[in-house]
């Protein structure tokens, strides 16, 4: 599962993050690292783009850019 | 090494000479500002870094071993040289900004509730090799989410002095002033573990780059955090190619095979970096932050109401009401103040020259040439104080999360929507007001999209047009046609955003990754501070342009002045004053005595290069159906569209006139519609009204919002691109609005 797909108010540990390098790494940079965990506070109306909370602090990421975060769902995947 | 704040300053590793300059870097949201100004105070410089549009912030504080310059860093989560605002915070700290030696004492302004990612900068900045000293800022707000950080174990864990502040109350001000007097400590860069096989490369590759980063040893270890950061790597190419000379085609090879191997290993060559960074981060915090309590439920249920689906939209369209409805009809008492006394200011100091040129000079040119940018501060300071209040407070991210899909339409950010909504009031601190949109290519298509917003300027040129023009058509007709060019402005903005993005190659849309901060209540001291220094950038920026170009303005409709009029007025006044002189209230001589100096002024006026500029491009014009005096009111317009209907007042000889009001009692909106051309057309019909609309709308007539772009983009190729794709988009415009409509016998 990606982080687009979280429903509101779960919350997950990321696998890892995948995608275009230069976003891979400013996603790192703010905190999506392996292991860590994230909850989706809410999505803003129409969906997109999401409130996703991590290491303490929120930040909005539109539905695109949370696609390239891989999530373990605990299916071992 | 024992607990509390003493054991914190012998750290301080005495160093021979005096700090002179210090730098503060912190993310975003992280209470730098507030800190830069508890600090320096009143003391601060504002400007820009040649050739970007990044804003240079600096200022003086006072510490204990004397003054120090503080310079304010953009605020960045990473020092990796990607945005424009991420170069100017590494090239500082290096010194490589010119004429601006490199800053002796780093401050890195750490967040305490989200202590991680402070430290992920502050390992970054560790590798600079600089002093450092941490202010760990905002306690506050990690006690209200339970947590709490015990500064003088992380002082400990760093080795570096740590001095917690806060940039609301000004605690610990003095504290970080005596640590900064002694100058900060180096800290050893943090011991990152990197994934296996990174090191044995950068081993490897060491020696080829020895030269770059003058030994083995440093180039190991610069090259090892470089390999798997994408930025990082990036950059170090660049260096590469620049510094290696005749080895930088082999260097680069090697370089790459290097980083491709690792991949080919599995090792995540774009992030590992950044991941080990997180990883020395979590130990420390692990280490020196306590959660003492639950967090405070209060932030999730503000969320919970602002942030809702339509309760949220409800209030944001209330919130964003009232700042309309400030900037556009309260605004409008301070602006008539400002408009009233300059203008009495300008008879005044016209009479201390007597009647003739100069008077003339002070008055219209000089003085009007003031007023002309002082009239915009009322509105930009009270739209600043409202934006850096929302933005104080964590709404206005907020604001930007709920709007960002429907702004994402255009290509837009949510943040771009304030600022478009400001520019119906008027452009001018619309565009102030983008310095809220974060990445540059956001930031300058809407620059560019704003002046298409219609302003309050362009109403009364819509009201008199319509209202000369659209005579026996109902009052919803009219206001259909006024409604259709806010539209035709939105709809031309829309499409001119998507296309301005692909020619800057943004690419469909930049990313968002908006941090949304904790909400709190704003600072006073901090709101103020910020927009008056906003208000002082325009001032300062952008009035001397407005200044010198109402004066050109002013020259173009005052010489020359040996007009050889048709009629002899001056006799013709002459006699009519002998009239009212024998009978002061004979009607007919008042009357005539009015006419005759308009109909002087209107000739004046059709004499100067003004209006032979008009009548030159006359034939320019005329496919648009504009004959020359629309011209004349079209140029004027350029000094601010409010001239569109004065100057065709003036050019049909009834006088200045205001407003449509005005313009119907003097009788300027009859002349308007019965005036015939030599052909005997008339000049105004419907379709010429349309056409003139369409112009109006789109066209960028305004010198003050052409000077706030040179201000804002830091050069004058925006101004003057923006200037002139408007104006031929508008001149397209109105001649197939012009030109179909006569086809279709309109």
């Amino acid at each position: 599962m990606n982080l687009d797909e979280l429903p509101p108010s779960a919350s997950a540990r990321v696998l890892r993050v995948v995608g275009e390098p230069l976003l891979r790494e400013r996603l790192t940079e703010l905190g999506f690292t392996t292991g860590t965990r994230v909850c989706v506070s809410r999505r803003a109306p129409l969906g997109d783009p999401i409130h996703v909370e991590l290491r303490g602090g929120g930040f909005a990421v539109r539905r695109d850019e949370a696609r390239c975060v891989e999530l373990d769902d605990g299916s071992g995947a | 090494m024992t607990t509390g704040r003493t054991a914190v300053v012998t750290l301080g590793a005495q160093i021979a000479r005096r700090p002179q300059r210090a730098a503060l870097v912190g993310s975003p949201n992280v209470g730098k500002t507030s800190l830069f100004n508890v600090l320096t105070g009143m003391r601060q410089k504002v400007g820009n870094y040649p050739g970007v549009t990044v804003e240079r912030r600096s200022g003086t504080m006072t510490t204990p071993s004397g003054s120090l310059e503080v310079i304010d860093l953009p605020g960045t989560y990473s020092l990796l040289p990607r945005s424009p605002d991420e170069r100017i915070a590494r090239d500082e700290l290096l010194g490589r900004v010119e004429g601006d030696p490199p800053p002796d004492v780093v401050v890195l302004v750490a967040d305490a509730s989200h202590l991680e990612r402070s430290l992920f900068l502050l390992s970054q900045l560790f590798e600079l090799g600089k002093p450092v000293i941490v202010a760990l800022n905002q306690v506050d707000l990690a006690l209200q989410a339970g947590l709490e950080v015990d500064a003088a174990a992380l002082s400990n864990e760093l080795g570096v002095p740590v001095i917690p502040t806060s940039g609301r109350t000004g605690e610990g001000r003095e504290d970080l002033a005596a640590a900064l007097a002694r100058g900060g400590v180096k800290g050893d860069p943090a011991p990152l573990e990197l994934p296996p096989g990174v090191d044995a490369a950068a081993a490897e590759i060491s020696g080829r780059l020895s030269s770059l980063f003058g030994g083995v040893e440093n180039a190991r270890r610069a090259v090892r955090t470089r390999f798997t950061s994408e930025a990082a790597a990036a950059a170090l190419r660049e260096r590469i190619a620049a510094e290696s000379g005749a080895d930088a085609a082999a260097c680069l090879a090697a370089f790459d095979a290097a980083r491709a191997r690792l991949a080919a290993d599995g090792v995540d060559v774009a992030t590992a970096t950044a991941a080990a960074r997180y990883a020395w981060a979590e130990g420390i915090s692990a280490r020196t932050v306590r959660r003492v309590a639950e967090a405070s439920p209060v932030q999730h249920a503000i969320d919970r109401v602002l942030v809702h689906p339509w309760i949220g939209a409800l209030i944001l369209i209330a919130v964003f009401t009232t700042v309309f409805y400030v900037v556009y009809d309260l605004s409008s008492y301070p602006i008539d103040l400002v408009d009233s006394s300059m203008g009495a200011l300008g008879q005044w100091a016209g009479g201390l020259f007597g009647d003739g040129l100069l008077a003339n000079f002070v008055e219209k040119g000089l003085v009007a040439g003031f007023g002309a940018f002082l009239v915009f501060v009322p509105q930009i300071l009270l739209l600043f104080l409202l934006i850096e209040a929302l933005d104080d407070t964590g709404y206005l991210s907020r604001a930007a999360f709920l709007l960002d899909r429907i702004m994402g339409t255009a290509g837009l950010p949510g943040r771009a929507f304030l600022p478009l909504l400001s520019g119906f009031a008027c452009a001018i601190p619309a565009i102030m007001a983008t310095r809220t949109i974060e990445n540059k290519t956001d930031r300058f298509v809407t620059i560019l999209v704003a002046p298409l917003m219609s302003c309050q300027a362009r109403l009364p040129v819509y009201a008199v047009i319509v209202g000369a023009l659209f005579v026996g058509y109902g009052s919803w007709a009219r206001a259909g046609v006024v409604a259709s060019m806010y539209l035709i402005g939105i709809v031309v903005a829309f499409f001119g955003a998507k296309l301005l993005r692909r020619g800057m190659g943004g690419g469909p849309r930049s990313t968002l990754l908006l941090e949304l901060p904790p909400y709190r209540l704003p600072s006073a001291r901090t709101v103020l501070r910020n927009s008056l220094r906003r208000t002082w950038a325009f001032v300062a920026g952008a009035g001397p342009i407005i200044l010198a170009l109402t004066i050109a303005l002013w020259f173009g409709l005052t010489f020359p002045r040996n007009v050889t009029y048709s009629q002899d007025y001056d006799a013709s006044i002459a006699r009519a004053q002998e009239r009212l002189r024998a009978d002061s209230a004979d009607p007919a001589a008042q009357g005539e005595l009015a006419s005759l100096r308009n109909a002087r002024e209107s000739e004046r006026l059709a004499h100067t290069y003004m209006g032979s500029a008009a009548q030159f491009i006359e034939p320019v014009f005329e496919p648009l159906g504009f004959d020359w005096k629309i011209d004349v009111a079209i140029l004027g317009s350029f000094a601010a569209r409010e001239v569109f209907v004065p100057t065709l007042g003036v050019i049909y000889s009834v006088g200045e006139v205001e407003d449509e009001e005005q313009a119907e009692q003097s009788g300027l909106l009859e002349r308007m519609r019965t005036d015939k051309r030599p052909d005997g057309s008339r000049v105004f019909t419907p379709l010429v009204g349309i056409s003139l609309l369409v112009f109006y709308v789109i066209a960028l007539q305004c010198i003050s919002t052409l000077a706030v772009i040179k201000r804002e983009t830091n050069s004058w190729k925006w101004p003057l691109a923006c200037f002139l794709t408007l104006t031929a988009l508008a001149y397209l415009a109105s001649l197939a609005v012009f030109q179909i409509g006569t086809l279709i016998g309109f």
